[in-house]
C-alpha cells in the first residue's frame, strides 16, 4: 500500500499506510492525524481537511476541481499548494506523498 | 463642574411599565436593539483573521469577526431556512450552515450551494449571501449596529470619548468575566451601577475609607456620568455622614481602602495598585496628610505598572481622571467605572432565550487590566446562573442582592413610578427620557 506522510502543525510526524482508492482525508482520520478534522464526512463543504501538499507530491496528484479551487478561496490559511485532503484519492503514484497540515482548521 | 442649581419643577418620576410591561420589553427589541451602537465583545476576542463571536440581543443574533481587510459583522442567520449559522465562539475561514451545508465567506458571500443547479439559475438573481451589520470599535470594544444607516459610533458616542480616551480601555485586557442570569429586568441590574446614592445604604462598610460618597450626576447627551466633584475627600479618609474621623494613622485608611476594593470587588483599582499602596508604611510618616498618602498610594501603583513592563495612560492627568467623574453610563446598556490600571464594565441586555420577558436578564461584569507584554492571563468566562446561591464579592452580591428585591418591590399596587434624586441619580433620569425616545417616541410615529 502507498506511504503517506502527514506533518502536524507542531512538527509532529505521522506515517501511514493507506489502500489505494481511499481518500487522504479518510487515510488521516484513520491514522489519527490531529490536523485533519473531516467534519463533513468528505462532501466538501467544512473545510476542516485543509492541507498543504509537498511540491514533489503536486504533480502526482489530479487538480483541484472549480468548486474546491473556489472554497480554498475562502480559506484564511491557504496557499498556492493547498488542497482539501478528501479530494484527493490514493493512488499508487501517492507512494511517499508528504502534506503539511495549517495551524488550524476551519 | 456646572455649579448644580435648584431643581424647578416637580420630582422627576419613571414610569414603572419601563422595567415591568411585556409591552414595553417587546418594543424595546423592535426600537431599541436594532438601531443602537452596542458592544459586542472585545478587540483582543477577535486577534487574529478568521476568529469570531456571536453576540445574541434580543431576537437577534449577530456573528462579528476579523476579516482579511478588519472586523465584519453580519447577522447570524442562514438565508436558506433560517438555520443560526455560528455558535459561540471560535475560529473559521467560513461560515458553514450545519442544516445544508450552505456556506459563506468572511466578505459574507455565499460561496456553496448544495446542489445549486436544482434552482436552474434562479438563485442568481436571489439574494443568498449574509445581511451585514455595521462593525466599528473604541476603547478596545467591538460595537454593532443593526441599523445600516445613521449616525456613525464616533457620531453616536457624542462626548464620550473626550472625557474617557484618556484611560486608554484599549489597552486593557480582562482579569476576569462573570456572566450572571438574572430575574430582572435588564435595566435594574444596570441602574444598581449608575449611582452613587446607593453606596451609604448599601455599602456602609465603604463609609470609613472611600471619601465623601456625596456625588452629583450630569447627563452627557444620550450618555450621563457621576462622580464626587462636591467637597471631595481623598480615598482613605471617612464620609462625613459618620460622626469619628475615620482612621487616625491616614496611611492605613489608604490601604484599607485598596483592600477592601481588592478583595471585595476585584476590578478598577488592581492587585497590583493593593501591594503597591502598602508600600506608603514605608516612605510615609505616621502623620501624613491624607492627600499627600492617596497621591503617594498611586504614584507607586504607577511604579508598579512600570516595572510590570506597562504604565498608567500618559494622557490621564488628575485633572482628566476628575473631569471624566467614576461611572458612566453609556447608553443603553453598558456602564464602566474607569480608573489608571483597570476598570470594571457592565453590560446588560434581554435574556435572548426568553427575550420578551421583562423580568429576565443576561448581565456582564467585565473587569479590565492593564498588564505588561505577554502577561495577560487567558480568561474563561464564570457562568452563575443562581446568584442570590453563588457569591462573586462582598461589593457586587450587595448590589446584587438588591435587584431581585426591586424587580418584586416594583410590583406592588401602590407602586406607580419610581422617584429618582435629581442630584444623584442623573444617569438613571437621563437613560429613562433617552430609552422613551427610542421606544415610545418611534412607536407611536
Amino acid at each position: 500500500m502507498p506511504k503517506l506522510i502527514f506533518v502536524e502543525h507542531d512538527g509532529t510526524t505521522v506515517e501511514t499506510e493507506a489502500p489505494v482508492g481511499e481518500t487522504v482525508m479518510r487515510a488521516a482520520r484513520a491514522a489519527g492525524v490531529a490536523g485533519i478534522v473531516g467534519e463533513c464526512g468528505g462532501g466538501m463543504s467544512c473545510l476542516t481537511c485543509h492541507c498543504y501538499v509537498a511540491r514533489a507530491a503536486i504533480d502526482r496528484i489530479a487538480p483541484a476541481g472549480p468548486v474546491e479551487r473556489e472554497l480554498l478561496g475562502c480559506v484564511v490559511t491557504a496557499q498556492e499548494n493547498s488542497r482539501l485532503a478528501c479530494q484527493i484519492v490514493v493512488t499508487a503514484a501517492l507512494d511517499g506523498a508528504r502534506f503539511d497540515l495549517p495551524a488550524w482548521q476551519g | 463642574m456646572a455649579t448644580q442649581l435648584k431643581q424647578p419643577g416637580p420630582a422627576p418620576r419613571l414610569r414603572v411599565e419601563n422595567y415591568l410591561s411585556g409591552d414595553f420589553a417587546k418594543a424595546e427589541n423592535q426600537h431599541l436593539w436594532t438601531k443602537v451602537w452596542l458592544v459586542a465583545g472585545r478587540e483582543e476576542e477577535l486577534r487574529n483573521v478568521g476568529d469570531f463571536l456571536t453576540f445574541n440581543v434580543a431576537t437577534e443574533s449577530i456573528v462579528v469577526a476579523r476579516g482579511k481587510e478588519g472586523l465584519v459583522a453580519y447577522h447570524n442567520v442562514c438565508p436558506h431556512r433560517g438555520r443560526r449559522l455560528a455558535d459561540g465562539c471560535g475560529r473559521a475561514s467560513q461560515f458553514r450552515c450545519k442544516y445544508h451545508g450552505w456556506t459563506f465567506n468572511l466578505e459574507g458571500k455565499n460561496v456553496l450551494v448544495q446542489d445549486r443547479d436544482d434552482w436552474q439559475g434562479a438563485l442568481d438573481d436571489e439574494r443568498i449571501d449574509l445581511w451585514p451589520v455595521r462593525v466599528d470599535s473604541w476603547g478596545g470594544f467591538v460595537w454593532i449596529n443593526m441599523d445600516m444607516e445613521g449616525e456613525s459610533l464616533t457620531e453616536y458616542l457624542e462626548t464620550i470619548p473626550e472625557f474617557l480616551d484618556p484611560f486608554e480601555l484599549e489597552k486593557m485586557r480582562f482579569r476576569w468575566k462573570a456572566e450572571l442570569h438574572l430575574p430582572v429586568n435588564w435595566k435594574v441590574a444596570l441602574e444598581a451601577f449608575m449611582e452613587g446614592y446607593h453606596v451609604a445604604a448599601t455599602h456602609p462598610q465603604l463609609l470609613p475609607v472611600a471619601g465623601n460618597d456625596y456625588t452629583q450626576s450630569f447627563a452627557q447627551g444620550k450618555h450621563a456620568h457621576f462622580g464626587y466633584w462636591k467637597d471631595m475627600q481623598p480615598i482613605g479618609t471617612a464620609s462625613p455622614r459618620l460622626a469619628d474621623g475615620g482612621f487616625r494613622d491616614a496611611r492605613a485608611g489608604v490601604i484599607e481602602f485598596f483592600r477592601q476594593i481588592e478583595e471585595d470587588l476585584n476590578a478598577i483599582q488592581t492587585d497590583r495598585d493593593f501591594e503597591a499602596a502598602k508600600k506608603i508604611m514605608d516612605v510615609l510618616p505616621e502623620d501624613v496628610d491624607p492627600m499627600t498618602a492617596m497621591g503617594t498610594a498611586i504614584e507607586l501603583g504607577r511604579q508598579a505598572a512600570v516595572a510590570d513592563g506597562t504604565d498608567y495612560p500618559a494622557q490621564l492627568t488628575f485633572e482628566a481622571l476628575a473631569k471624566a467623574g467614576s461611572d458612566w453610563h453609556i447608553f443603553p446598556n453598558c456602564v464602566t467605572l474607569p480608573y489608571f490600571d483597570g476598570a470594571i464594565w457592565y453590560r446588560a441586555r434581554p435574556d435572548s432565550r426568553d427575550p420578551e420577558n421583562p423580568d429576565k436578564c443576561v448581565f456582564e461584569i467585565w473587569s479590565l487590566k492593564r498588564y505588561g507584554p505577554g502577561k495577560e492571563p487567558e480568561v474563561q468566562t464564570r457562568v452563575i446562573t443562581d446568584p442570590f446561591k453563588e457569591g462573586l464579592c462582598l461589593i457586587l452580591d450587595q448590589d446584587i442582592a438588591n435587584m431581585a428585591e426591586v424587580q418584586a418591590g416594583m410590583k406592588s399596587s401602590k407602586f406607580r413610578y419610581a422617584r429618582p434624586n435629581p442630584v444623584q441619580e442623573v444617569e438613571v433620569i437621563n437613560f429613562h427620557r433617552t430609552l422613551e425616545q427610542y421606544v415610545l417616541g418611534q412607536a407611536q410615529a
